[in-house]
């Protein structure tokens, strides 16, 4: 479903670029992404001043399941008005382990940028590509670890994501 | 030509270091291996005999097998089955019998020529009902494991073969209590033996401290071995059993794209599948 999601906002995206927002601004929408990184769709808010962005996404699925859930925060810099965006960030994914929970603690990096042709003037798309990697894991009488501590660095420890944002919203 | 000798030895050098698909050890789950597809055969006999007979490449493709427990406290009896669902009985001891018949024949019984391993799983429900063990039914079960456990130690020491059990129950109380009962015969009971004890990571009632590998390597009730199950689900929880430096054991009913990329990402000691001939080509390609 995320993958569809994702390669369909791929196709509108080639047709054409979302003009610049000149004011502050607000969204709020779902984040779908094509990887196990995270649950497949969960929900987001962001605030656009300029060319600079902020961007909160919870896991209401993984709330309510209590079974790993993924919470982070974004910040982007347009490289140019409407713009690739190069995004950085921080998540927290939470897991139930043992009896207890585990945290992994996750720097983002992605690049990410405005889609247009949506029929509705309140109505956005953003498509991101990210890599986020395992810093720290740890959690109550679980054993913590730094990524340079780990005996072998596997591929569990990175994370390529490709995200789709769909929001509405619109200037303050 | 001593340029060129060298770009080849240089491309060698490459593929040398190059990854090989992980060499786990290979179980085969509910012991049926032999007919994958079709959950009505596992945890029969028929299909254990199949399963051990199967050949990949002129030698077992597997390195052991899993027979379940199931205690029925109406009939008092110890049943090899997963649940009450099967049709006929039959009884784990008799699953022993043919695994240790197997032991004492000649030839290679595993693939990588170490030990056979037999992993018995108990089954927590005792009634169609899923009623849980009485404190009757808890020694009746536990006798009936140590009775298999014993059987299997002797046809190793019989066979001259090595032998690993691994242990596991689906409420980890029925493993702890299993080490303090007066016949426990200890985590190495002999040269080239040793029983491993195993959790499932849905096991009921399992707590960070029940890890041999977070609490120091000498626990006499530790969990040695802790099995995951991969579907496609966010990820982290993978991750996380990583960072929990115990064994690993992939299972997995048919194989999948997330139970290969587990295998390949997460590196487990063991894999218990019933698409083991599946598996080991996968792993030899």
């Amino acid at each position: 479903m995320g993958r569809k999601l994702v390669s369909l906002a791929i196709a509108i995206g080639v047709m054409g670029v979302r003009p610049a927002q000149a004011e502050p601004a607000v969204f709020g929408g779902i984040d779908v992404r094509t990887d196990l990184g995270t649950q497949w769709m969960r929900a987001g808010a962001a605030v656009e001043i300029g060319r600079l962005s902020f961007d909160a996404i919870v896991d209401p699925y993984g709330y309510w399941t209590r079974e790993q859930h993924d919470s982070e925060v974004l910040a982007g810099w347009a490289l140019w008005p409407a713009g690739w965006s190069l995004m950085g960030g921080w998540r927290v994914s939470s897991l139930p382990l043992l009896g207890t929970r585990y945290y992994q603690e996750k720097a983002i990096l992605g690049l990410a940028a405005p889609l247009s042709a949506l029929p509705l003037r309140h109505l956005r798309a953003r498509i991101g590509f990210e890599w986020a990697v395992t810093l720290v894991r740890h959690g109550p009488d679980l054993p913590t670890f730094w990524l340079w501590q780990e005996d072998e660095l596997h591929g569990g420890s990175f994370n390529l994501g490709l995200v789709l944002r769909l929001e509405a919203g619109g200037a303050l | 030509m001593i340029r060129g000798r060298r770009t080849s030895l240089f491309a060698l050098l490459l593929l040398a270091a190059c990854d090989r698909r992980p060499q786990a050890i290979l179980m085969c789950h509910n012991s049926n291996c032999a007919h994958a597809t079709d959950p009505a055969a596992d945890d029969t006999l028929a299909s254990l005999e199949d399963s051990l007979a199967l050949t990949y490449l002129g030698r077992p493709p597997i390195d052991g097998v899993e027979i379940d427990t199931l205690w029925d406290s109406e009939r008092s009896l110890c049943l090899f089955a997963h649940d009450f669902d099967k049709p006929v009985d039959e009884l784990a001891m008799d699953a022993v019998d043919r695994v240790t018949e197997h032991m004492l024949g000649a030839g290679a019984i595993t693939w990588d020529g170490v030990a056979f391993r037999v992993k018995i799983e108990s089954k927590a429900a005792v009634t169609p009902g899923g009623a849980d063990h009485s404190a009757d039914d808890l020694a009746a079960h536990q006798a009936c494991v140590l009775d298999m456990v014993d059987r299997l130690l002797e046809a190793a020491v019989a066979g001259d073969r090595e032998l690993e059990i691994l242990l596991e129950g689906e409420d980890i109380q029925f493993v702890r209590s299993l080490t303090a009962h007066s016949r426990w015969p200890g985590k190495d009971p002999g040269e080239g033996l040793a029983i491993r004890l195993e959790a499932n990571v849905k096991s009921a009632g399992l707590a960070p401290d029940d890890l041999v590998s977070l609490t120091g390597g000498d626990k006499p009730d530790g969990i040695d071995v802790l099995a995951f199950h991969s579907t496609r689900f966010p990820d982290g929880q993978q991750q996380a059993y990583e960072a929990l430096d115990v064994d690993l054991m992939l299972w997995m009913l048919d194989a999948s794209l997330e139970t290969f990329y587990a295998a390949e990402v997460y590196h487990p000691e063991y894999v218990n599948t019933s698409e083991a001939v599946l598996l080991r080509r996968w792993m030899e390609d």
